[in-house]
């Protein structure tokens, strides 16, 4: 606590209250001429901290409530509070904060101090209890000896802080109080003011308070803040990693999907697993009727067209005309007429092709494929193809099974030919779902070429 | 079922025109998926002048699936196991290779080339690949004292 002379003529004298964690000796608002100093380093017990200032300091002048003259506690108290003390109205013409000081008796009579403090909008409160003769810190808050009996509503119903300071740290304070102010100086000055005795009568002098509450109380909030900080922080990165990473995984896929579509990606070497094909696409692959010489294998439909083209392939071979019902699988076909039921032997060997590719309907061939005058029989179940009955079954590639067998092979065993491994499936169908994996495959195989 | 037909019709085929080198038969007459292979040695290979036995298992998927080969007779070869199973390591025979247009008959060929041109590189006895590559003559010599002891009647 100390004397201090402002400026405008009106000394003013601080009081420096330093919480747990940090000494204010040295605080630099506090000027160094002051006549009084007196520093409660880390024993300033924090009662109630509603409405405290974020930057958790407080100052102000220092004054004693008044008590209403009804009060039975003004003669209970009168012992603590000298006569000359600092009152309200020696503090409220300077334009500072004012802070309370009051002694802890009865529950009663500190209901009374915190009520007046209430009435006067102080800053804030600070009790100490008289009669102990401890100076280290007061017990915390939730000490007993702090209970009021009103289930702690005392410290929700009073919008300021509340302190609590050693009791001899008090009483001085008190004393010093009846020093500085209006009413007469109390003669048993203090021994270590002589020398401000004179500027003391002719200015006012207050007692000037400071209260750091850099508290431990308010160092945890601080150290969780700054841990949440980070946390949220690594949380907040985080979700911005995830987001962007998913964006980033779903451009990929439907990039892949693209290629795939455009055909540039084998999808079954990619995937590493058997594609099968659906029985709708199998269903789609044409039918035809096996002749013996693949120009003369005809489609299957237009009807009309199948007979202009066979009577040509008739006169073709011999005319030894021996049309017949074929006994056809297919519904579809069910009048096709059959070429020439020769005995001649299907070797083989390619022949020259007729030239009987569809002279009538100038339609182009059917099939342009050289496998069909190569395969006599089904490879799956190697049947012999019959000339003019086998209904076969045209893949992409150009190979021929016997429908049932491929069919059956299509669906349930692989979507590739029997014979050359080439897939019935388009080209970019999409047979199996994009998977991040499977992005992460595709980007390795291609690193691998 | 469309694979006995077709089995049979390979059977035949084979029984009528056997490869060179090569006869089959049923282990059991009423089942078709389990045939007995003689094979003999090829000429010009330490195997030469033997008569190994295979064993050929179709399953019944045949042909969507491939039928499994392996040698009854113990022979010391770089792609044929070296124990009781005598599992053969061939790569038309894998699934993923098979392909139904297969036959056995040409399963069975390239089994036999197999004895003539053993292929180190898809060894399934790392071992004597190694001999086959580095010490040719001392496989030959075993090669040919195990088909004296395993595969040559006595």
């Amino acid at each position: 606590m100390s004397r201090t002379e402002q400026p405008d003529s009106q000394a003013t004298v601080a009081t420096l209250f330093a919480g747990p964690g940090s000494a204010s000796n040295s605080t630099s608002s506090v000027s160094e001429n002051v006549g009084f100093r007196f520093v409660l380093d880390r024993t300033v017990q924090t009662l109630s901290s509603n409405s405290l200032p974020d930057s958790g300091s407080l100052s102000g002048l220092l004054f004693v409530p008044n008590l209403s003259p009804q009060d039975p506690c003004n003669s209970i108290i009168s012992q603590y509070i000298p006569s000359n003390v600092t009152r309200h109205k020696d503090v409220t013409d300077y334009g500072y904060p004012i802070i309370g000081l009051a002694p802890w008796v009865t529950p009663e009579c500190t209901q009374s101090f915190l009520s007046a403090s209430r009435e006067v909008n102080a800053e804030a409160l600070v009790f100490f209890q008289p009669s102990s003769n401890d100076s280290g810190i007061p017990p915390p808050h939730s000490d007993q000896r702090w209970d009021l009996h009103d289930g702690d509503q005392w410290r929700k119903q009073n919008d300021y802080p509340i302190y609590a300071i050693p009791g001899p740290a008090g009483v001085t304070l008190m004393n010093e109080l009846a020093w500085f102010s209006d009413g007469k100086p109390n003669q048993s000055s203090s021994d270590n003011d002589t020398s401000t005795d004179t500027s003391r009568k002719e200015t006012s002098q207050r007692l000037f308070t400071m209260l750091d509450t850099e508290t431990s109380s308010s160092q945890q909030p601080s150290l969780w803040n700054f841990v949440l900080a980070i946390l949220g922080t690594i949380v907040g990165l985080s979700l911005v990693l995830v987001v962007f990473y998913r964006f980033l995984q779903r451009r990929r896929r439907q990039i892949l999907i693209q290629r795939i579509e455009a055909g540039q990606v084998d999808v079954e070497r990619l995937a590493m697993s058997v594609l099968r094909a659906p029985r709708e696409l199998v269903d789609k692959l044409p039918i035809y009727t096996y002749t013996g010489e693949a120009p003369i294998v005809v489609p299957v439909t237009p009807k009309e067209e199948i007979k202009e083209e066979v009577q040509t392939s008739v006169t073709e071979v011999n005319g030894t005309p021996s049309l017949s019902n074929s006994p056809s699988s297919s519904p579809s076909s069910s009048s096709s007429i059959s070429p020439p039921n020769s005995t001649r032997k299907v070797t083989g060997i390619r022949r020259p092709e007729p030239a009987v590719i569809n002279p009538v309907t100038n339609e182009p061939a059917p099939s342009t494929n050289q496998h069909w005058d190569l395969q006599t029989s089904c490879a799956i179940c190697l049947d012999e193809f019959m000339v003019g009955s086998s209904q076969l079954r045209e893949l992409p590639c150009g190979h021929v099974f016997d429908p049932p067998c491929i069919d059956q092979y299509l669906i349930e065993q692989s979507s590739q030919c029997p014979l050359c491994k080439k897939s019935v499936l388009p080209v970019g169908s999409l047979q199996i779902p994009v998977t991040n994996a499977l992005v992460r495959q595709e980007h390795a195989a291609r690193n691998q070429e | 079922m469309g694979s006995q037909k077709r089995i049979a019709k390979e059977l035949a085929e084979l029984v009528e025109s056997p490869p060179a080198g090569i006869s089959v038969e049923l282990v059991d007459e009423s089942n078709l998926y389990e045939w007995k292979v003689h094979m003999e040695g090829p000429e010009g290979s330490p195997y030469q002048g033997g008569d190994f036995i295979l064993k050929l298992s179709l399953p019944t998927e045949y042909p969507f699936k491939p039928p499994t080969v392996s040698f009854a007779t113990k022979i010391y070869h770089p792609n044929v196991t070296n124990d009781e199973k005598g599992s053969m390591c061939l790569g038309m025979l894998r699934a993923d290779e098979w392909k139904p247009s297969s036959k056995i008959n040409a399963v069975l060929q390239f089994a036999r080339q197999l004895l003539a041109e053993p292929m180190p590189d898809d060894a399934i006895e790392g071992r004597i690949a190694e001999q086959y590559r580095n010490d040719r003559v001392r496989y030959d010599e075993v090669a040919r004292e195990w088909t004296r002891k395993h595969a040559i009647p006595k």
